[in-house]
């Protein structure tokens, strides 16, 4: 055995629970104790973790933290390279990088989580329904998501845009819609496997209501994955997001969201290349961030790479 | 194997028809007329008139699906409003340009990629395998848009090596193709590097050690004919990747291609040009994902065998 496996064997449970604040009554055999407590040896998914929850902090502390107003014009510090004062710099109008940085956050975050959110709480309506009912429904509805699954999830994000017109709104609207299908056939999948399972069978026998037993009985035991699943795709929605602003079909100027950031400072490459950097350099830690805690979670919750 | 296409090409049709269907609906549903963005605001009742009678939008909607279908199918995708000029024409005008860049980043991906996967999977554990996993997981992370930005400062701005406004040429296609390979080259790394590890670990190879032969050859004969399996179904998915990429990067590089040409399109509410785009888009997608299918069942006898 090697010295870092003995060096970990004295580790007893209620060190295990100071550690990850662990309930006691916790069993140290469940699948969640092992997951959580692999997740807690990961090195890179715990930096993650706390790149993550700090950027989080710092978008709901903006109003609080932020040096300067986000929209703060002064024309006598026009295009500062970074300094004391100006941290990340100005941009062509004297406005502090770092505070848009900052005030960009709540934007990109925001409107990640939403879209996000429009996309699982579709797939779960759809996926839910499907699964469940099984027969023509099932049919039918697959027969539809096959559809939009065939084609690539941006030629439908592009056409919902382009339906309703530039915008963050409509950006954060075309992302959820645009993944319904893809979260749909995994709440489907989950359904399946727990609608055969005893307590929904007893449920039915007791002559509970389909829409309860969905609800009630099937939802909460297929929630957990599902949400994990949506939280680990909360970064390639971001990176979406700022995307579309930067190619101008999002936030529009005067904007502190990441993406409109960049492509209002792309103007001024030349004079300026704090305007584009600092932006780009936020979406890249927090999506960032959110791949290396990602990936930790999914070693830890298959049994076979757990450490 | 005929069996096995021909539903494979059945199967093409009800995608297809959703996907006309789809952009179809979007245009109907979409705020505001046609007709006044055409002629503007400016336009006497007469002409609006006319010109709805003249695109036939006076008819009934079923009606209309039925001639935009007949349309898609003979090659027609409309006019755009904008331009006045067929959209399938446009298109076929700028699919060169996307052509190039997509090809030559799955080129450089496809190398890089699974070069680095294999490399990583020798190295299991060590040095070189955690650089290449921490690296390959920030190519994911990036943005490549950002990233373009980056590159152009430093080799367009700084070093002037290239043209910081993009142009022709091959010394500027090095930059978009490199922006584009990132995140394909990310993604086969780590799943060239995954399935190595899982074929390392079968029986076959076990034995081909045991006889005695030599790492290398295990490794070519054993281990790398099986990986391509898996990696064939990836050159699919990896289009979809592309196309999301080249939407940002041709924008980046003020390249004319297909991503840039649909966003101007909706930026400038040219729904003809939208339309044409990801139907074009669509159809060529499906078909060459028919296309890997038909290759996965030649490569994996084992597919076509299953499926009859």
């Amino acid at each position: 055995m090697s010295s870092a496996s003995s060096k970990r064997l004295p580790e007893t449970p209620a060190t295990l629970r100071v550690r990850l604040r662990l309930p006691a009554s916790l069993n140290r055999q469940s699948p969640l104790f092992a997951t959580l407590d692999s997740l807690s040896r990961n090195r890179l998914a715990m930096v993650g973790l706390a790149c993550l929850l700090l950027m989080i902090l710092i978008s709901i502390l903006a109003p609080w933290i932020a040096p300067y107003s986000p929209t703060h014009i002064n024309y006598d510090e026009v295009l500062m390279a970074p300094t004391w004062a100006h941290p990340f710099g100005t941009d062509d109008l004297g406005r502090d990088i770092l505070s848009r940085v900052i005030w960009g956050g709540r934007e990109s975050l925001r409107t990640g989580y939403l879209a996000v959110m429009i996309g699982l709480g579709g797939g779960i309506v759809v996926g839910v329904i499907s699964g469940y009912l099984g027969g023509k429904v099932d049919a039918t509805i697959q027969r539809i998501v096959e559809v939009f699954l065939a084609f690539p999830s941006i030629l439908l994000l592009l056409s919902i845009v382009a339906a309703l017109g530039p915008g963050l709104v409509t950006v954060m609207i075309a992302i959820g819609f645009s993944s319904i299908p893809a979260y749909s056939r995994l709440v489907r999948g989950s359904v399946i496997a727990t609608k055969s399972l005893d307590y929904v069978t007893a449920a039915k026998l007791i002559g509970v209501k389909d829409v309860w037993i969905m609800v009630r009985h099937i939802l909460p035991n297929i929630i957990a994955p599902i949400m994990i699943y949506g939280t680990l795709s909360l970064g390639g929605a971001i990176m979406l997001t700022a995307g579309l602003s930067y190619i101008g079909l999002g936030a529009q100027p005067p904007s502190p969201e990441w993406g409109a950031m960049l492509n209002y400072g792309r103007q001024y490459l030349q004079d300026g290349w704090w305007m584009s950097a600092f932006p780009g350099l936020a979406v890249f830690i927090t999506v960032l961030s959110i791949n290396l805690f990602g990936d930790g979670l999914q070693e830890a919750m298959n049994p076979k790479t757990r450490s | 194997m005929g069996a096995y296409i021909l539903r494979r090409l059945v199967m093409v049709v009800p995608v297809l028809l959703g996907v006309t269907l789809l952009v179809f609906s979007i245009a109907k549903l979409t705020p505001g007329d046609p007709v006044h963005l055409m002629l503007g605001f400016t336009a006497t009742p007469q002409q609006v008139a006319l010109l709805r009678s003249e695109l036939h939008l006076d008819d009934p909607i079923p009606v209309q699906y039925a001639r935009f279908l007949w349309g898609v199918l003979h090659g027609d995708l409309g006019v755009s409003f904008r331009t006045q000029f067929p959209v399938l024409g446009e298109i076929l005008d700028r699919l060169p340009n996307t052509l190039q860049l997509t090809v030559a980043a799955t080129a450089v991906a496809a190398v890089m990629g699974i070069s680095i996967g294999v490399v990583a999977a020798q190295n299991k554990g060590g040095f070189l395998d955690g650089l290449v996993m921490v690296t390959a997981l920030a190519g994911l992370s990036i943005p490549t848009f950002w990233l373009a930005i980056l590159l152009i400062l430093l080799f367009g701005v700084h070093l002037h090596w290239v043209s910081p406004v993009g142009g022709d040429g091959l010394k500027n296609l090095i930059l978009p193709v490199f922006c584009l390979a990132v995140w394909p080259t990310a993604v086969l790394a780590r799943l060239t590097r995954a399935n190595v590890l899982e074929i390392m670990s079968e029986d076959y190879v076990r034995t081909a050690r045991a006889k005695g032969l030599l790492e290398r050859a295990v490794m070519i004969r054993h281990v790398l004919r099986n990986v391509w399996i898996p990696l064939v179904t990836y050159l699919g998915l990896l289009f979809a990747d592309l196309l999301g990429g080249a939407v940002f990067i041709e924008n980046v590089f003020a390249r004319p291609g297909i991503g840039r040409y649909i966003v101007g399109a909706i930026i400038n509410r040219d729904f003809p040009q939208v339309q044409g785009t990801v139907v074009f888009t669509a159809t060529g997608y499906v078909l060459l994902n028919l296309i890997v299918d038909v290759l996965y069942g030649v490569i994996d006898p084992r597919i076509s065998v299953a499926s009859n």
